[in-house]
């Protein structure tokens, strides 16, 4: 079977799409847990406690909390031609 | 990223697994070695702080939780994100 060079298999471009997008979060993750590292953990201990817990999982809440309102205004923005 | 042509473009299936597992692997070194370079960084920072002749037992044991810990935090923000994620998608529906 010879491919075209402007034929590509549909199951292989869905299978990379899929990993790109898997690879994508995976970098979110990552940029997030040295974020909420930085904000939130002190010294080293052999677990976290609590309060660090709840640091680390309120900084990714509130990460995304920000990222919603930034798009929201700026939307407001784009639609009374402020920007 | 557009990858679609024609539809008549085949690959043998075995062909295509094997490719993806090579394309799978690599992703994995890499994000592997991402995580190894970020720990290093942040396990350096918070144990070493006066740099000595060699690593001292105590930064050893400091250098150990602090890897545990930065894979509980992986873990705490993986779980927090994509809970959140499909928050937001099933809101955008």
């Amino acid at each position: 079977h010879t491919m075209d060079s402007g034929q590509i298999d549909q199951q292989l471009a869905q299978d990379l799409e899929l990993e790109r997008q898997k690879g994508k979060i995976q970098q979110e993750i990552f940029q997030k847990s040295e974020m909420c590292w930085d904000m939130c953990v002190g010294s080293m201990s052999a677990k976290f406690d609590g309060k660090t817990e709840s640091c680390i999982v309120n900084c990714v809440e509130r990460y995304v909390d920000t990222a919603v309102a930034i798009q929201k205004r700026f939307q407001e923005k784009l639609s009374m031609g402020r920007m | 990223m557009d990858y679609s042509g024609g539809s008549n473009a085949k690959l043998d299936p075995a062909k295509r697994d094997e490719f993806m597992n090579e394309v799978k692997q690599q992703l994995a070194i890499a994000s592997a070695q991402e995580l190894l370079q970020k720990m290093t960084n942040k396990c350096f920072k918070k144990c070493i702080t006066k740099p000595g002749t060699s690593l001292s037992n105590s930064e050893h044991k400091c250098v150990a939780m602090c890897m545990d810990r930065y894979i509980d935090t992986q873990n705490l923000v993986a779980q927090a994100f994509s809970s959140r994620l499909q928050q937001e998608m099933s809101r955008m529906q």
